[in-house]
């Protein structure tokens, strides 16, 4: 039974639960890793799988992020270098790039589900990821784009608005 | 025009502001003409009593500018003809007048996206998903620059942001310079007021990082950059970057800015084009870990005085610093792991007394250099000076015994490398590329078995022999007959890369020799390319570079000479990789 891997089972809020290596969710995030050491004496005594309630993320974010989690923190998922790197182009030094382009290429109200997630659940990697795809999603907007696009109210009085747009005028 | 009399001035000018952003974002094809006469009658109506920002504002957007110029001028008249005193008036005509000039000098273009439709004229609410403020503002520190920049005006949490931004790295590319601006000084006076802007309303709040790449350069140059240091030398700041330019009036870093403190904060300095001056008594950068000089005016007393001072420095990097002469490492330095220190002209004397350097890199035709009680420690050594190949088998396994990797740049040898006579027991891997220049015309690449010789542990040996092509006896397959008889096993080495393999018969030879002799070899690589053009696979680019009829020849050569030579003696047990010109774009 030891060489079997350990599984735990994380409850999302909205009550879908789902497996995962404990191994590998430790290594991705902190919180879990926390909570899993908290439960580790009493989990001594008995032999049930534990299930951690992950109250703050629903089923649809949670599966995401164990997609994600999978893919960059499981070793034997990871694919390494290849043996003749001298070789490869440049774009192809990371082989997770482009599934981290695709992870976070989604919708507005799902990426900052991610966000939320990966502070919640403490996993740095993803956490920069999803709030570099937020800011690239910034770039290039007009100041009302960016209010409306991410629902930002805009608490500057007429002449607040009008200074600083003077005070800022170099970047349009 | 009555309709707007009627509306409350807030109102008005919210309208206005809508109008001018609806504007600014290209949001303006089928009602701007009925809008523009709109704004027209309301910029009267505002014009004498409210404020005259709007007016400034207004004037900032070149399409708004089009149809009000002439309005204005119509209503005021000459702006040289309005009296002092008739202020506001004067300040908003001279404001509108300021503004066009200079959209029309950097020819602005205020469309970010377009998005479509017209927008409502009321102020909107909005709910969405929210963020904490905390990871908006990470959010907002991810952005570049000037996108940054413009997404402080979206509300108070972005500005405040905005102006505690940790890194700020100023260059020609984040500030977005107006590519059509022609000649030193409208460069540098666009530069110049932008970064003024940027760091003026700063006040050196949370910078930790400020990197100021310039372009342009005018009188004012130095005395705006003193400023803007004046307000980014905080006890924050830990890095601070300046590529200053190779100007006759070099800069003179002003050092008691570091002094009383200030400096203390500082971890990183790195300063390109430059004079560092009155280094006497400066005491205060006491965290500073890495230091790089490059083309600056500074001797080495100076520099001494400056690292007698710096005792976290981990990494001190000097290059083309023409003024020192005999550059001196105090014992002080106990952190000091790596020392770099590269054409530096005049340069005669290194001497080191830090003693715990583990990496040495160093380039110049001239100079000598003494490592002191590194000399055991050393792990890691570039060396590039005259005669490098012969100098490393004769000299380096007394100086550095210890040492693990081992990269050489050879300009010019002398024929017949001296042979080794004690050997390099820990290194692990060897770079040696000859570069173009003078050399001795028939080099002979087996050389390198003697360094093979020389070093038991070596695991990965890379060679750059592209100069070969210029003149080599090639290999028509016979063997020299002394190189049949010499054959030490090589248990060790794993991997070999020969870049610019062409066939000369020296290098032939050599390749023989280790697939004969290397019995662990995993990887043997041959790049009969220059290795240093783009190509059409790696790169984001249509088509590999254009490269000469004899370089296309000498690749195809060395391919011959791998498939009838070196091919049939390849183990199967090691990969075996060549890299040839690309079939589609060098096809003759």
């Amino acid at each position: 039974m030891a060489s079997e891997k350990k599984v735990v089972f994380l409850r999302s809020s909205d009550g879908e639960a789902f497996e995962v290596s404990e191994e590998v969710i430790s290594a991705a995030s902190v919180t879990i890793k926390g909570m899993i050491d908290e439960e580790s004496p009493s989990r001594a005594d008995t032999a049930a799988t534990t299930t951690l309630a992950i109250p703050n993320v629903t089923a649809a974010t949670l599966s995401r992020v164990l997609h994600y989690v999978n893919k960059h923190f499981d070793a034997a998922a990871v694919v390494g270098r290849p043996d003749d790197y001298i070789f490869c182009a440049p774009g192809d030094e990371h082989p997770l790039a482009r599934f981290d382009d695709d992870f976070v290429d989604v919708d507005n109200d799902t990426l900052i589900d991610l966000v939320h997630a990966a502070e919640y659940l403490h996993i740095k990697k993803l956490f920069d990821l999803t709030c570099k795809a937020v800011a690239d999603k910034l770039k290039g907007r007009t100041i009302d784009q960016i209010r409306e696009t991410f629902g930002i109210v805009n608490d500057y009085t007429v002449e607040e608005e009008v200074e600083v747009y003077r005070e800022n005028s170099w970047a349009f | 025009m009555m309709a707007w009399e009627g509306l409350g001035s807030r109102w008005a000018s919210v309208w206005v502001l809508e109008l001018i952003s609806s504007v600014a974002s290209g949001r303006h094809s089928a009602w701007h003409h009925t809008t523009s006469e709109a704004a027209a009658c309301h910029a009267q109506v505002l014009l004498p009593g409210t404020s005259h920002l709007w007016l400034w504002h207004l004037a900032c957007t070149p399409e708004v500018m089009s149809w009000l110029d002439p309005m204005a001028c119509g209503l005021m008249g000459d702006v040289d003809n309005v009296p002092a005193c008739s202020s506001p008036s004067r300040f908003v005509l001279q404001k509108f007048q300021d503004a066009k000039i200079a959209l029309l000098a950097n020819g602005k273009d205020f469309s970010c996206q377009q998005d479509g439709s017209p927008q409502g004229r009321k102020r909107r609410t909005y709910s969405g998903p929210d963020l904490p403020e905390d990871i908006w503002r990470h959010i907002h520190f991810m952005m570049p620059l000037q996108d940054a920049a413009r997404a402080a005006c979206v509300s108070h949490a972005f500005l405040g942001s905005w102006r505690c931004r940790p890194d700020i790295t100023i260059s020609r590319e984040t500030l977005g310079l107006n590519k059509n601006l022609h000649g030193k000084d409208e460069i540098a006076r666009d530069f110049n007021s932008k970064v003024d802007q940027i760091l003026k309303k700063r006040s050196g709040i949370g910078l930790k990082a400020l990197k100021i790449d310039f372009c342009g350069y005018n009188a004012d140059t130095y005395s705006y950059l003193n400023n803007w240091l004046e307000i980014a030398i905080t006890p924050e700041l830990e890095e601070l970057t300046l590529h200053l330019l190779p100007n006759k009036a070099k800069y003179s870093f002003p050092c008691s800015l570091l002094s009383n403190g200030r400096g203390n904060s500082i971890q990183h300095l790195k300063l390109a084009w430059g004079t560092f001056r009155n280094t006497v008594g400066l005491d205060c950068l006491k965290h500073l870990t890495s230091l790089y000089l490059s083309n600056v005016s500074i001797t080495g007393n100076e520099l001494g005085c400056l690292l007698s001072n710096s005792i976290a420095l981990e990494l001190l990097d000097l290059s083309e610093c023409y003024k020192i002469v005999h550059l001196k490492i105090p014992c002080l330095l106990q952190r000091l792991s790596c020392l770099r220190v590269s054409t530096c002209g005049r340069l005669k004397m290194i001497e080191n007394k830090a003693p715990n350097i583990s990496s040495f890199h160093f380039s110049g035709l001239d100079g000598e250099f003494s490592l002191g009680e590194s000399s055991l420690q050393l792990k890691d050594m570039m060396l590039n000076k005259c005669c490098t190949i012969s100098f490393a088998l004769a000299k380096l396994p007394f100086i550095v015994p210890n040492l693990e990797a081992l990269s050489l740049y050879s300009y010019y040898e002398v024929p017949n490398p001296p042979m080794v006579s004690k050997t390099f027991l820990h290194l692990k891997h060897l770079s040696i590329k000859l570069c173009e220049g003078a050399f001795f015309p028939d080099i002979d690449c087996f050389y390198a078995v003697s360094f093979l010789d020389a070093a038991p542990s070596l695991e990965t040996l890379l060679l750059g022999v592209t100069v070969l092509r210029m003149k080599h006896e090639p290999f028509v397959g016979e063997h020299s007959p002394r190189r049949q008889i010499m054959g030490t096993h090589h248990s060790n080495l794993k991997s070999v890369k020969i870049i610019g393999f062409c066939s000369a018969k020296s290098l032939v030879e050599l390749t023989c020799y280790i697939l004969e002799n290397a019995t662990s070899l995993d990887c043997l690589t041959l790049d009969t390319t220059w290795g240093c053009f783009p190509r059409c696979s790696d790169h984001e680019i249509s088509k590999c570079h254009p490269l000469t009829k004899n370089i296309i020849r000498d690749s195809q050569n060395a391919l011959l000479v791998i498939r009838a030579w070196i091919e049939g003696k390849v183990p199967p047990s090691v990969k075996f990789n060549v890299l040839g010109l690309c079939s589609k774009c060098h096809n003759t």
